[in-house]
């Protein structure tokens, strides 16, 4: 790139370098096109057109600013030799055949690939003439009308004529190639560098600023224009937000979407490759609050709340089955590592897959589970050995669930104990601790117990739990002895909502002695077994299983 | 009191008129009447929001003024957005992209929780069903992934796909 000499008293200089610089752009761009793409095609065409309006516009400029009066001043000055020249020099009309070409270029854009490649060696060939001729030609003006100019004209003209000959220049170039110049040049610098002595780059006009810009990648716009000044920075910001509106969406609007707006199948299939910034959202934690895997391998995307479903056919029965082992599998290998530690709220109910090992495995990778339902399920109490989260449990659903027994409560009280130890406890799966062993036995009162080493743990785990709401409905084998463990050691303390609806085995009396350890626990917010019959609980709301069952046990029912 | 207004001015300096009741549609506006019991006269200003977004934003307050209330969220129980969007609604939201982002700002800014939801809605409809590259082509995204990351991430997530 040549850089403006500011040669006060040569006229053909400044938009001779131009001239040059479009020159080079043409020949630059065959290297670059290729042929057999229309759109290139296309393209090139188009740029070529409007490049050579500006060298005719140029021709023009020189004809009526220079060459006319000069042509006059000779007259006057009756100097045949040296009019000669000048209708030598600007009497050759090189543009109207070329113009032309280009024009039938058009024809051939729906033609073969190997028509436009001829054409294009037509084309070229045209070009290297043109090239050859008008750079001499331009030597030719700089050279040899110079002098001429010099000689005949006053300094003072020569300025005038200078500054009408770039005035126009710039304005035709304004007017007829802004939109196709800025491309093919790097565009910023050589914009600047051109216009510097003439146009301060600070009274570019916004729109024009715009213009420039689109042509600058997203980087470049965003590590240097944004922070040039406040004009570049709000016009840099409209190219970018005009590029992709999208991208003016504060992160805040992208978690709504994605959170309330988009289901998991959305955001796995498509959203988490759209680009980094879609992953990195997608990532934050209140989205996987609450999950329901089981819903997903039902095809339930948009909701959490579980599905009951009674008359399952054997074909949908299969179908369900397959759906839900793909789903957990990849739920447990994939999905937990990343997002387990966002949930909250975890729902497994209905599960016909899930088995205890499977369960174990999923609770812990939630350290934050609060809320756990795996009513409907297959799930024995084994699922709650060394259950990591007992004590930030608020809730816990295992209604349906007709393996559950006391045991349940063993572990869960267990678990809790075995926390308080040490963690070596815990990482041993085989559960072979000597808690275990002893509070597996019933001891002579035939009550289940904890053993006498840990009674000074287990009086202090009341504390420890949280456990708001538990559903036991049609967990129909647990008995008093399981209640009162959770009695005895004041883990119903901060219930606040029980469902015993089909616990055939629960008494009046264990019942009872419930309610009054319980503060919290309203009347209306206990369900139980209408074979059970408590003054007390007179305003207590019964059984819930008679006239819904799904399948859950109920004394009264034809189950 | 019915018809009685409150001038707003937008960031481009234009004033609107606007009935207190349909103002109040936008909390921060109630908020702002409420708890600086401002002056009848006095201009609110919103510095946010031009006028062409804001005139939009007038529309459709006054088209819902008289739409029940929606419910808070709630993060428990909410089942995802799949609400249908009204033909007025859809009538309205044929604008371009620009616009409705913008309006989404605006609704977010000015706290109008149903103008939020049915532009929300209309974006999420936008890209519900589409590929990756489809996401990127209607939002002109750029892709930031490399071909082993992003050949990674499919393979993380395949086990969602619908079979």
């Amino acid at each position: 790139m040549v850089p403006i000499v500011f040669d006060e008293l040569n006229v053909f200089t400044f938009p001779h370098s131009r001239m040059r610089k479009l020159l080079h752009c043409c020949t630059s761009k065959f290297g670059h096109t290729d042929f057999t793409s229309l759109n290139d095609f296309e393209k090139l065409l188009i740029r070529l057109q409007r490049i050579f309006k500006e060298f005719m516009a140029h021709e023009e400029i020189e004809n009526h600013l220079v060459m006319k009066k000069l042509k006059k001043k000779l007259k006057q000055n009756s100097q045949i030799d040296d009019s000669e020249l000048i209708c030598d020099c600007h009497k050759v009309d090189r543009f109207t055949p070329l113009m032309a070409l280009f024009r039938d270029g058009y024809a051939f854009i729906r033609r073969g690939n190997a028509d436009r490649m001829s054409y294009g060696v037509k084309l070229h060939k045209a070009m290297n003439n043109f090239y050859k001729d008008f750079v001499p030609h331009m030597n030719e003006e700089e050279n040899d009308i110079q002098p001429l100019l010099s000689k005949y004209f006053t300094e003072m003209e020569i300025k005038m004529m200078r500054t009408q000959v770039i005035k126009m220049t710039l304005q035709k170039r304004e007017n007829s190639t802004i939109d196709i110049i800025y491309p093919i040049e790097r565009p910023l610098k050589i914009y600047v560098i051109s216009y510097e002595p003439f146009t301060s780059i600070n009274s570019l006009s916004d729109h024009t600023l715009q213009y420039i810009m689109k042509y600058l990648n997203d980087r470049q716009l965003k590590q240097s224009c944004l922070i040039v000044n406040k004009q570049w920075n709000q016009c840099a910001l409209k190219v970018l937000r005009d590029r992709s509106p999208i991208s003016q969406l504060p992160d805040e609007i992208f978690l709504r979407l994605f959170k309330y707006y988009l289901n998991p199948y959305d955001l796995f299939n498509c959203c988490i490759l759209v680009n980094k910034k879609w992953k990195y959202i997608i990532t934050d934690k209140t989205i996987w609050n609450i999950v329901n895997p089981i819903n997903w391998a039902r095809g339930q995307w948009n909701s959490n709340i579980p599905l009951e479903e009674t008359n399952i056919d054997q074909h949908h029965y299969d179908l369900f089955k397959t759906n839900e082992t793909r789903i957990i599998s990849g739920f447990v290998k994939y999905f937990l590592p990343e997002y387990g530690s966002s949930i909250e709220n975890l729902i497994l109910h209905g599960s016909i897959t899930i088995n205890d090992n499977i369960a174990r495995k999923i609770f812990d990778s939630c350290p934050n589970l609060k809320h756990l339902n795996v009513g409907m399920t297959k799930l024995t109490p084994k699922a709650f050995l060394h259950f990591r989260w007992i004590n930030s449990l608020e809730s816990l659903i295992v209604e349906g669930c007709e393996l559950m027994d006391d045991y349940l409560f063993i572990n869960l009280i267990s678990s809790c104990i075995l926390l308080e130890y040490n963690d070596l406890f815990i990482i041993e799966d085989t559960h072979q601790c000597l808690v275990d062993k002893i509070s597996y036995e019933k001891n002579s009162l035939n009550q289940l117990s904890l053993c006498q080493q840990c009674s000074h743990l287990y009086k202090n785990i009341s504390n420890k739990f949280k456990l708001k709401i538990l559903n036991l409905s049609g967990c129909y084998q647990i008995t008093d002895y399981g209640l009162n463990l959770l009695i005895n050691n004041g883990i119903t303390e901060y219930l606040t909502y029980v469902d015993l609806s089909g616990c055939i085995r629960i008494s009046c009396d264990c019942l009872s002695l419930l309610v009054s350890s319980s503060s919290n626990l309203k009347s209306e917010r206990i369900y139980f077994c209408d074979n059970i019959s408590l003054s007390l609980l007179s305003t207590a709301n019964c059984c819930q299983n008679v006239d819904n069952n799904f399948g859950r046990f109920c004394c009264r029912s034809t189950y | 009191m019915a018809g009685h207004k409150i001038k707003l001015q937008s960031n481009d300096g234009d004033i609107f008129d606007v009935e207190v009741e349909i103002a109040k549609l936008s909390i921060t506006i109630k908020t702002m009447l409420e708890d600086l019991s401002m002056n009848e006269e006095e201009i609110i200003p919103l510095p946010n929001i031009n006028s062409a977004i804001f005139k939009k934003v007038i529309q459709w307050t006054t088209h819902h003024k008289d739409d029940p209330p929606l419910p808070p969220e709630d993060d428990e129980n909410r089942e995802k957005n799949t609400n249908d969007i009204s033909s007025w609604d859809q009538e309205f939201l044929k604008v371009d992209q620009g616009t409705l982002f913008e309006l989404i700002l605006a609704a977010n800014y000015l706290d109008i929780k149903g103008l939020l939801d049915v532009t929300c809605t209309s974006v999420a409809n936008m890209i519900k069903g589409k590929t990756s590259e489809e996401i990127r082509q209607t939002f002109n995204i750029k892709n930031d992934f490399t071909p082993q990351e992003e050949e990674q991430i499919k393979k993380e997530n395949e086990w969602c796909e619908n079979k």
